[in-house]
């Protein structure tokens, strides 16, 4: 089973802060894209999640094959592992910031 | 040209003075007893892993004086890593494979680097930003073939030709851990070999 991966955003943000972390522009475009396309798709789910909880009688009875699969991911993510969406959308912005900081051309 | 002022700490006297010795004929270098360990400009703490005392000791290290700190571990986790790296160390050598050379080495690109993380470090927490995003997005075994990270690691460099050996001294676990996680793999996920792992990630698309 995955194990989970410690959120280290202020460690980032400090080490940018101080000049310690530098890196090549190129890579810090690539790792600052893939972060705001992770931080989308960590919105989403919440957005999901937070709907599906507002449902008074939740199912996924009606829905498209490819959305009831989107929700159940969603949902059984929140079940398994609750909180770490969102702590996710709160540590991935500093990743993103420290990372702009300490693009390097 | 001055001398760079190394200070050593471990908890070991016997791993302290071994490290002393080693360094003891190197030039360049002016080595400081221990009560003057907040004098000296580059920093060596020795330890088998980090424990909470060690890391405790690293913290108050930090907060003492900004000099950069060459760590030499037998294994090191990634919350340990970042962590280690919060506290400026600069160097993360493996214990099982240190030697007066090498640590010199480490020594003297701490005392030019300006406490500037080296690319080595800075790879690994680029790669803490990989394995994050992704186990974030597919946690708990739902994605990733049901490997941990840690198991695509080893998979991955084994898939690259490495032995037990050369794995254990690239992630810096010991041989006994890399041999844990690969039976781990094979005995959870029914493989048949440490080949049939590897073929099961290449499928998987994790490596």
């Amino acid at each position: 089973m995955s194990e989970e991966q410690p959120f280290a955003g202020d460690v980032f943000l400090d080490l940018a802060g101080d000049g310690r972390l530098t890196i090549d522009a190129d890579e810090a475009d690539r790792l600052v894209a893939a972060l705001e396309g992770t931080l989308a798709a960590v919105c989403e789910r919440l957005r999901v999640i937070r709907l599906w909880r507002e449902l008074d009688t939740p199912t996924l009875d009606g829905l498209p094959g490819s959305a009831a699969q989107i929700v159940a991911d969603a949902v059984f993510q929140d079940q398994t592992v609750p909180g770490r969406l969102e702590a996710a959308a709160d540590e991935l912005p500093k990743y993103i910031s420290a990372l702009r900081q300490a693009r390097r051309l | 040209m001055e001398k760079i002022s190394v200070a050593i700490q471990s908890a070991d006297p016997l791993t302290r003075a071994g490290l002393m010795s080693s360094l003891q004929e190197t030039p360049g270098l002016t080595l400081l007893p221990a009560d003057r360990w907040t004098e000296a400009s580059v920093r060596v703490v020795a330890t088998e892993r980090l424990r909470p005392e060690s890391l405790a000791a690293l913290r108050r290290a930090a907060a003492d004086s900004a000099a950069p700190v060459v760590l030499i571990v037998e294994e090191v986790s990634e919350a340990d890593l970042l962590t280690a790296v919060e506290c400026r160390v600069v160097a993360v050598l493996p214990r099982a494979v240190v030697s007066g050379e090498r640590l010199a080495r480490a020594i003297q690109a701490a005392a030019t680097g300006g406490g500037v993380l080296p690319p080595a470090l800075v790879g690994e927490l680029i790669k803490h930003v990989e394995r994050l995003q992704h186990e974030v997005l597919n946690p708990a075994g739902t994605g990733a073939g049901g490997l941990s990270s840690r198991e695509i690691d080893v998979l991955r460099l084994m898939a690259d030709g490495l032995d037990t050996n050369e794995i254990a001294g690239k992630l810096c676990y010991s041989e006994r851990t890399v041999k844990n996680v690969i039976y781990g793999v094979t005995h959870r996920l029914n493989l048949r070999n440490r080949s049939h792992a590897v073929a099961y990630a290449l499928r998987a698309g994790v490596i």
